[in-house]
């Protein structure tokens, strides 16, 4: 699995863990985050059980398990945190930060150790060593409890599947020509994304942060103006149709 | 539940020794750029450092050697925490299925019994590949720590070769040697811990 880091000052840094070219094909590629501050980690949308063992030595080249006190996962899905259970004999003091709603259906991944934190509906903050993160509510995109998180300082906006796109393995972990990357996200947003009304509520509250880097679960990462292009196509985009391409 | 313990602490060890073998990795490819500059150096100090030319290229077989054993005890390692991963969710099957209230009707085959019977025999199959590739990956450390020990030698003569060079050179040749030995018992150290974490699986 390759690794790359996002950002880097002093003891706080960003890094993106993704491509792996030993992955199944059957199986749809993500993008795994982690946030060091000091001497705590969170680990955001550890993906599915069949990358745990690459995430698990990835992460460890850069952190201690002692440190991951937290894992985050922003919505239910299986490539999100279906790795929960084996993550759970490794991490038994950690916390699990997600959306309310999902506590008692997560728990059917195997939640023996760690401890869940529902994040309420209006979102939180989260102390993260000397800095705080933010959960940014994006309910219905695509999930119906779905969070973001954003660092104010790093800049960096995790948007789970917002801005997710369907690419190949060895796509660059940026993005490099935005139109080019409009079809490989146009089908995924149109058919997944239920209604448009959340989008819109959600571009209008982004809109509002300083956004440096949005940092989708699959597929390349935005950075500079193309944040704003990707939120401009976005809200021009209809969505909440069951049409086949 | 023991069990169950034992694949995870496999799985979380071997990671901890491809983690260990990463951090190996990046200070050879600092040591091998040391030797390249260390050549570069050695051409312009002329026929006094001719030794130390030949240094570097030792230099350079050592960073190479640590860099090849990285990477094959990384896909040793990947593929050894997937098998106890797989290991792992085997035996919760095993406990779950244990816990079935199946009674088979006269005459008709059990079939928990055939699924119990298949899972059983991949759980021996993989605690078979578990134990064959941690002794893989335990020899493959003890290989390059044994290989590593040149560093040392190599550092010292690399002193010498040193004080022999033209005064204005020195300084730099001696670094040289700092940054080699400095290495290698970093590299060192991190197989250390590596093989630490393996110790308590044999
Ligand atoms: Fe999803
Ligand atoms: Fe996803």
């Amino acid at each position: 699995m390759k690794a790359i880091s996002l950002y880097q000052k002093g003891n706080h840094k960003w890094y993106c863990f993704g491509r792996d070219p030993d992955r199944d094909e059957k199986i749809i590629d993500t993008n795994q985050y982690m946030v060091m501050n000091g001497e705590q980690s969170i680990i955001l949308d550890p993906g599915g059980i069949e990358l745990f063992s690459q995430m698990l030595t990835s992460v460890l080249r850069y952190t201690t398990l002692d440190e991951i006190t937290a894992l985050f996962a922003s919505h239910q899905d299986p490539d999100i945190i279906s790795s929960l259970g084996l993550w759970d004999q490794c991490l038994p003091k950690a916390k699990l930060y997600s959306p309310w709603i999902w506590e008692s259906f997560l728990a059917h991944f195997g939640m023996s150790n760690i401890k869940f934190e529902g994040i309420p509906d209006e979102g939180s903050s989260f102390q993260l060593g000397n800095t705080s993160l933010q959960f940014i509510p994006a309910h219905y995109l695509h999930s119906s409890g779905n969070f973001n998180v954003y660092d104010k300082e790093a800049k960096i906006l995790m948007s789970g599947d917002i801005g997710a796109a369907l690419d190949k393995d060895d796509a660059p972990f940026f993005v490099e020509d935005f139109e080019a990357h409009i079809p490989k996200m146009e089908f995924f947003h149109r058919r997944w994304m239920p209604s448009n009304k959340p989008k819109d509520d959600w571009i209008a509250s982004v809109r509002k942060l300083d956004i440096e880097i949005l940092a989708p679960q699959h597929g390349g990462l935005f950075k500079g103006e193309m944040v704003g292009q990707f939120l401009d196509w976005f809200e021009r985009l209809d969505v909440g149709i069951a049409q086949n391409k | 539940m023991s069990q169950d313990n034992n694949a995870a602490n496999t799985f979380i060890s071997v990671a901890h020794v491809a983690s260990e073998l990463f951090k190996a990795q990046s200070i050879a490819e600092e040591l091998s750029i040391t030797s390249k500059n260390a050549r570069a150096l050695a051409v312009r100090a002329g026929s006094t450092a001719a030794g130390f030319n030949e240094i570097t290229r030792f230099i350079e077989g050592l960073s190479k050697l640590t860099i090849e054993a990285a990477t094959s005890v990384n896909t040793i390692a990947i593929s050894q925490t997937k098998i106890a991963a797989n290991l792992f969710r085997t035996h919760g099957f095993i406990v779950r299925l244990n816990k079935v209230n199946y009674q088979a009707k006269e005459n008709q085959p059990d079939i928990i019994d055939n699924i119990f019977q298949k899972v059983d025999s991949e759980r021996k199959q993989l605690e078979r590949k578990i134990s064959s590739s941690l002794r893989e990956l335990i020899d493959r450390l003890d290989e390059t720590k044994m290989e590593l020990r040149a560093t040392q030698v190599v550092s010292v003569v690399s002193r010498v070769e040193a004080s022999r060079a033209s005064e204005e050179f020195q300084g730099s040749l001696n670094s040289v040697a700092d940054k080699v030995s400095s290495a290698g018992s970093r590299i060192n150290s991190h197989l250390e811990t590596a093989r630490k974490h393996l110790a308590h699986l044999q």
